[in-house]
């Protein structure tokens, strides 16, 4: 649909910017989740996401996920001989997360999000006007 | 009715800024997407010429790529830049609806009049 | 005196003056106003304008229907445009009236 395609480009971004808030936001809470060696570890999820190309206006038509990929099974291999899933030699796996690297994340999911709120809000403010032309004579 | 040349500018204006928007847009909703590459639209130049020479319909509103230096995952989309011109593009589109509209009026008022 | 039939009215008017061309641009698309134009080919293409007028609204509006509408301004430019002129042509066609009754009147 062409009509109102800025509003529609911008509800890609936020339904993208929504969709990584929350593989984040798991990514984060699981971050201490202790697995034990003789399966895998707890895999961190990781968005890949693409432009979407639009035929006709040459204005693109916004951006998509086009894939959830996991990160490394092997997770990182933990001395925790208190665990009660440790095995013989006392380690466990631990996913493979960086916090930093996480919450940094966070940060730019949510100033996208709200980059892309804020164009849906001008974005109307104009297809508004546009409709109002003439109304008052 | 009204193909006088301010009206044909002010209506050729209103869909390259309708355009404009549609590109930011775009560029903001691939704020994080690697390799992106932002565009811009471009009408002045191209409308004040066509304006100087009579014809204002044959303005080009053309979009080409920014050029901005890409950052770590190869975007490019600069979001300050980006949300600098959607406001003032909105209130360009504000400001020429408002004076189509205004042009429409003052046809009403010499039929009613 | 016999009284002209309807059909030859306009043979019946010569000396109508022609109406003035309005100072709007484009305005004369609408009267058909040309030196020396008689009242009924005047009326005849400011009905034409008025129907292309309407036309070209009709298919904006179907086009925003449908989602097709890239531009909303497209149409309301074109419906805006499409009721002047349809007023234009309604003022034009009382105040033809109203000349034509004052000049009946004058003949009795």
């Amino acid at each position: 649909m062409s009509i109102f395609s800025a509003i529609n480009a911008s509800g890609t971004g936020l339904s993208t910017m929504r969709s990584w808030l929350d593989v984040l936001a798991n990514n984060i809470a699981k971050v201490n989740t202790v697995k034990p060696t003789s399966g895998a570890a707890f895999q961190a999820s990781y968005l890949e996401v693409s432009e979407i190309p639009e035929d006709g206006n040459g204005s693109g038509g916004g951006v998509e996920v086009t894939a959830l990929r996991k990160s490394d099974p092997n997770g990182r291999l933990t001395y925790m001989p208190n665990s009660p899933l440790a095995d013989a030699n006392g380690y466990v796996r631990l996913p493979d997360i960086d916090m930093g690297e996480q919450m940094g994340n966070l940060i730019m999911a949510q100033r996208a999000f709200q980059a892309n709120a804020a164009v849906v809000d001008r974005a109307r403010t104009v297809y508004e006007d546009a409709i109002n032309i003439g109304k008052n004579r | 009715m009204l193909d006088d040349i301010a009206s044909v500018t002010l209506s050729t204006a209103l869909s390259a800024l309708a355009q404009r928007q549609r590109v930011s847009a775009n560029n903001i909703a691939n704020l994080e997407t690697p390799d992106f590459s932002a565009s811009a639209v471009s009408f002045e130049d191209s409308l004040r010429a066509a304006v100087a020479a009579g014809n204002p319909a044959s303005a080009q509103v053309t979009v080409n790529p920014t050029g901005e230096t890409p950052g770590i995952n190869g975007n490019n989309v600069d979001l300050d830049t980006e949300t600098i011109t959607d406001e003032k593009t909105q209130l360009q589109y504000s400001l020429l609806s408002g004076a189509m509209s205004a042009k429409f009026s003052l046809i009403d008022t010499v039929i009613k009049g | 005196m016999t009284i002209p039939a309807i059909g030859a009215i306009s043979a019946a008017l010569p000396t109508l003056p022609t109406q003035p061309a309005l100072s709007t641009g484009g305005a004369d698309a609408a009267t058909g106003a040309s030196a020396g134009g008689d009242f009924a080919s005047m009326l005849a293409k400011g009905l034409n304008a008025v129907q292309s007028a309407q036309d070209k609204a009709d298919t904006l509006a179907v086009q925003a229907a449908t989602g097709d509408l890239t531009d909303i301004h497209d149409y309301t430019i074109a419906a805006t445009q499409a009721s002047l002129v349809t007023e234009l042509a309604t003022a034009i066609r009382t105040k033809g009236i109203d000349a034509f009754n004052q000049i009946m009147g004058m003949q009795a």
